[in-house]
């Protein structure tokens, strides 16, 4: 594989070119209802190819390696076709040539257990959810597992051989009483351990109760509250709100966003403290090396709530004369990397979830996220539960809890930080561009925010 | 692809072999300025395999290596739900017009020339704008084959361009984008396109304080797309099949308001989204779902059809080679009324118009709810847009909202991804405000 690599990366004209090849089999399982709904077997094997010349990119991406040597010219062409169109300068930071090969440090390896195995796991939790009580209506599982072998090689002269483990699973629980339906889901992931997603079944249990409970519960009653949001809400909020803004590809030639992401400049209260970081063996947002060949490493971004630092490709990290954090990402073969989230944390405080609790009149518990979005200064997630809290103590259950706000704003409402750090893992992903789902990961604490809006009728 | 159907009958198996094949290139600005060149060949096999009764499925992109795939979706069928439906078999497709020569000989720097002139429009309207902008062409050939005899096949063009422009000023962002696909080259469109950017951008300027409270909103095309997700969600076969469609025993009852009929129709030439079959390999049709507020059809995949005791509508699509067919909207029409937006916006005295809804997808959609932060949307004051309001959130449920909700249907519509959608307006929306 190195020899073709580095013929490839032989071809003439270009200021840089690295090249990727990857060969990905992939096992889905998914149960809607009493029925098994689908049992997949994927294989994507392809490469890609990307040129630098005067600033511009030329990136060809395809499924068979023949003429690879033909297909490196047509990345070099194309990147002296818009080199010279905008006739920059090619902006790389230095890192180091690399020279390696890694592979996880797998507890059971989720490839090598059998079929039959993970059928039975995931067709007892099916039935297990849909004998949770009379008004659950259906369930949706899903899972996935994937593993993948990775090359990548530049012409700087790094060769890197990696191998890769990633799984998730989403167990939810359907619930209906007459038009109303009502979702919640039990999720795992990883990236190193099959047995995460073993011993579920307290959890389903629980979370069958408490679907068929919110049939019962009112729609939240919209307007401005303190929110309390559970540490999978929050992994989910930091990485939406706040995350995505430190993503330097979007901020290096906005020099008026570069001057909101001024560092140094106060962005929580003292007691917040977020980093992203490739660490955590076996989440899923582990990583290595990222898809520009750089060793992934620790990036503060907020400290005692000032910001520090920001996530940064090579070319990012050369265009604003800081250091590159190794937050280059492709989804795949198919795509370039760009500047993603690996495991992005909000380091724990002191506060418990009691203490959080106490002294609000009127306020909202947020539990776990469908899903957010974010776009620049504004943000949105609806929760998957939700309850009410009145006079400093968990009171009803509430639906259809769907949070908004500016980013800014509500990162310096954030006033309390829990001390129990967990991870949101899951089946779902990051998305940015058409890169979706790639996989990341959300280790937080509880939080607690400050007028917050939560959407609905008064 | 041939190899996959003899190794299949040798064994005496049903089988479905999907085969795409395209090359795209798309032509990046970011920044105002271009930034890269892309070319993307990709080909890949979905296969599908009943054995005994039980369905496998597998997928590659080795294509010259059937033993693997094949012996895949047979290891994995093995474990596979039971299914009774069957795959296609021949049968009379349309003449539909997929392809246009005008986007195969479209040149590279054609399409560079048409991102620099959009750039060249947008970026004069503030010292902030950033412009970023995707133009792609794209050719396309899918070739399905079965056992039961199907050998069918398309070559599709496509031309799609994404319009993006953003100012930040202090913590004040404004992000506007649109765009325009189909399967022949229309610059024309693009240009129209890079207008409705530069006039939301012009309206999205000023912002103006709005107290929270119960409005007329008047939603544009890419918000009405959030408030249908509910119907796509009740319309999917699957869901109704599964039961937790809550539509599941309303077809012919009337469940929204007259002035509401959403069609789906790829058997239009040329139109985004345009086949003569639909990714089972089965032939596709105008198929009206709702027809002046009454439910006719809902959208069936071999499978669900099968279950339900009713014919495939022609609705299977695939979101990728490595997913299943699934029932899907179709070039998907929300059918104009006779209102004119002009008319709408002088009726209604005060109000809202939103463009876009953020976040509005990760709701509860088979409970109908459609609840969003309002990315871009402006008060109206005296029928007149006023500014842009912010840190605002919409919040309806779709089923009420266009059944006893709904004033009036634009006349006009317009085509976006995938969809042709005109404005709707709708009374009595709770908008969330922060104090």
């Amino acid at each position: 594989m190195r020899d073709l690599l580095t013929r490839a990366l032989a071809v003439k004209g270009a200021d840089y070119m690295e090249v990727r090849v990857e060969e990905t089999r992939t096992t889905r399982i998914g149960y809607r209802g009493k029925a098994l709904d689908t049992v997949s077997q994927a294989t994507a094997y392809g490469g890609s190819i990307r040129a630098l010349y005067r600033g511009g990119w030329g990136f060809v991406s395809f499924n068979s390696l023949d003429g690879l040597v033909d297909k490196a010219r047509l990345a070099v062409e194309q990147a002296r076709y818009t080199g010279q169109a905008i006739n920059g300068t090619s902006q790389l930071a230095p890192v180091p040539i690399v020279e390696d090969s890694v592979r996880p440090h797998l507890l059971r390896d989720p490839a090598e257990v059998p079929l039959d195995d993970k059928m039975s796991l995931l067709g007892g939790y099916n039935d297990l959810i849909l004998s949770g009580g009379p008004r659950i209506s259906s369930s949706m599982v899903m899972y996935f597992d994937r593993a993948t072998t990775l090359y990548f090689a530049n012409s700087e002269g790094s060769f890197i051989r990696q191998e890769k483990r990633d799984m998730g699973g989403n167990l939810a629980a359907i619930a209906t009483a007459g038009s109303l339906t009502q979702t919640i889901a039990v999720r795992f992931g990883g990236s190193n351990d099959f047995n995460v997603a073993l011993g579920l079944e307290d959890k389903l249990r629980s979370a069958g109760q408490r679907v068929q409970d919110m049939l019962d519960a009112k729609p939240v009653v919209g307007g401005q509250y303190t929110v309390v949001c559970d540490p999978v809400l929050a992994g989910v909020f930091i990485h939406e709100a706040f995350g995505h803004l430190s993503e330097s590809d979007d901020l290096y030639e906005n020099e008026e966003l570069k001057k909101v992401m001024q560092l140094g400049t106060v962005f929580g209260t003292p007691g917040l403290t977020v980093y992203d970081t490739g660490e955590d063996e076996g989440s899923r947002g582990r990583l290595v090396y990222d898809d520009e060949g750089v060793a992934a490493r620790r990036a503060y971004l907020i400290k005692d709530g000032i910001l520090v630092g920001r996530l940064h490709s090579r070319e990012s990290a050369a265009k604003m004369g800081e250091e590159p954090t190794g937050n280059a990402r492709a989804l795949d073969y198919r795509f370039p990397p760009i500047v993603r989230m690996r495991n992005t944390r909000i380091a724990s405080g002191d506060a418990t979830l009691e203490q959080m609790f106490d002294g609000i009149k009127l306020g909202v518990y947020a539990v776990s996220a469908y899903g957010g979005q974010t776009s620049g200064e504004m943000f949105t997630f609806t929760a998957e539960e939700g309850y009410m809290i009145r006079d400093g103590r968990l009171a009803e259950m509430v639906r259809d809890v769907t949070l908004q706000g500016n980013v800014f704003a509500t990162l310096r409402n954030i006033d309390a930080i829990g001390r129990d750090i967990r991870c949101g893992d899951s089946a779902g992903g990051c998305g940015k561009g058409a890169q979706a789902p790639l996989p990341t990961s959300q280790w937080s604490p509880a939080i607690r925010i400050q007028n917050v809006v939560i959407g609905g009728r008064k | 692809m041939e190899r996959l159907i003899e190794l299949a009958r040798k064994r005496g198996i049903q089988a479905e072999v999907y085969h795409s094949r395209d090359r795209t290139t798309p032509v990046r600005f970011a920044s105002n300025k271009l930034k890269q060149l892309t070319t993307t060949d990709s080909e890949g096999v979905a296969l599908r395999v009943i054995v005994d009764g039980k369905l496998g499925f597998s997928t590659t992109t080795k294509c010259d290596d059937p033993d693997q795939v094949f012996a895949d979706a047979v290891a994995v069928a093995a474990y596979g739900p039971s299914v009774e439906f069957g795959f296609a078999g021949p049968d009379r497709l349309l003449q539909l017009k997929t392809e246009d020569q005008g986007v195969r000989d479209l040149k590279l720097e054609t399409l560079i020339s048409l991102g620099q002139e959009s750039i060249d429009t947008l970026k004069p309207l503030h010292p902030n704008l950033l412009a970023d902008i995707y133009v792609s062409r794209a050719e396309q050939e899918v070739r399905i084959l079965t056992t039961e005899g199907l050998d069918a096949r398309y070559r599709g063009t496509m031309f799609y361009a994404n319009i993006g422009a953003e100012i930040v000023e202090g913590q004040n962002m404004l992000q506007v984008w649109d765009g325009w696909g189909g399967a022949d080259f229309q610059p024309d469109r693009v240009r129209a396109a890079v207008a409705d950017v530069a006039e939301k951008v012009r309206q999205g300027l000023v912002n103006v304080p709005l107290a929270a409270g119960a409005y007329t909103v008047v939603l544009r095309p890419l918000a009405v797309r959030d408030l249908l997700g509910p119907y796509s969600a009740c319309l999917n076969g699957r869901n109704v099949e599964k039961g937790i469609s809550p539509w599941r025993d309303k077809l012919g009852e009337t469940l929204a308001s007259p002035l509401v009929s959403l069609i789906d129709d790829p058997t239009r030439d040329l139109v985004y989204g345009a086949s003569p079959f639909d990714a089972e390999g089965t032939p596709t049709r105008r198929l009206p779902l709702v027809d002046k507020g009454v439910l006719t059809s809902f959208r069936l995949d071999r499978r669900a059809a099968q279950a339900l005791g009713q014919a495939p509508t022609g609705s299977a699509g695939k979101s990728s080679l490595d997913t299943a067919p699934m029932p899907n909207g179709l070039a998907t029409t929300l059918a104009p009324g006779e209102t004119s937006v002009k008319t709408m916006l002088k009726g209604m005295g005060d109000g809202l118009v939103i463009d876009y809804l953020m976040g509005a997808w990760a709701g509860n959609l088979l409970a109908g709810q459609v609840t969003g932060n309002i990315l871009l949307g402006y008060k109206v004051e005296g029928g007149v847009i006023t500014g842009r309001v912010k840190d605002a959130m919409f919040s309806t449920n779709a089923f009420e909202a266009l059944k006893d909700k709904l004033i009036a249907v634009s006349r006009e519509v317009k085509e976006t991804g995938g969809m042709t959608l005109p404005c709707v307006q709708l009374a009595d929306v709770n908008i969330s405000v922060k104090q």
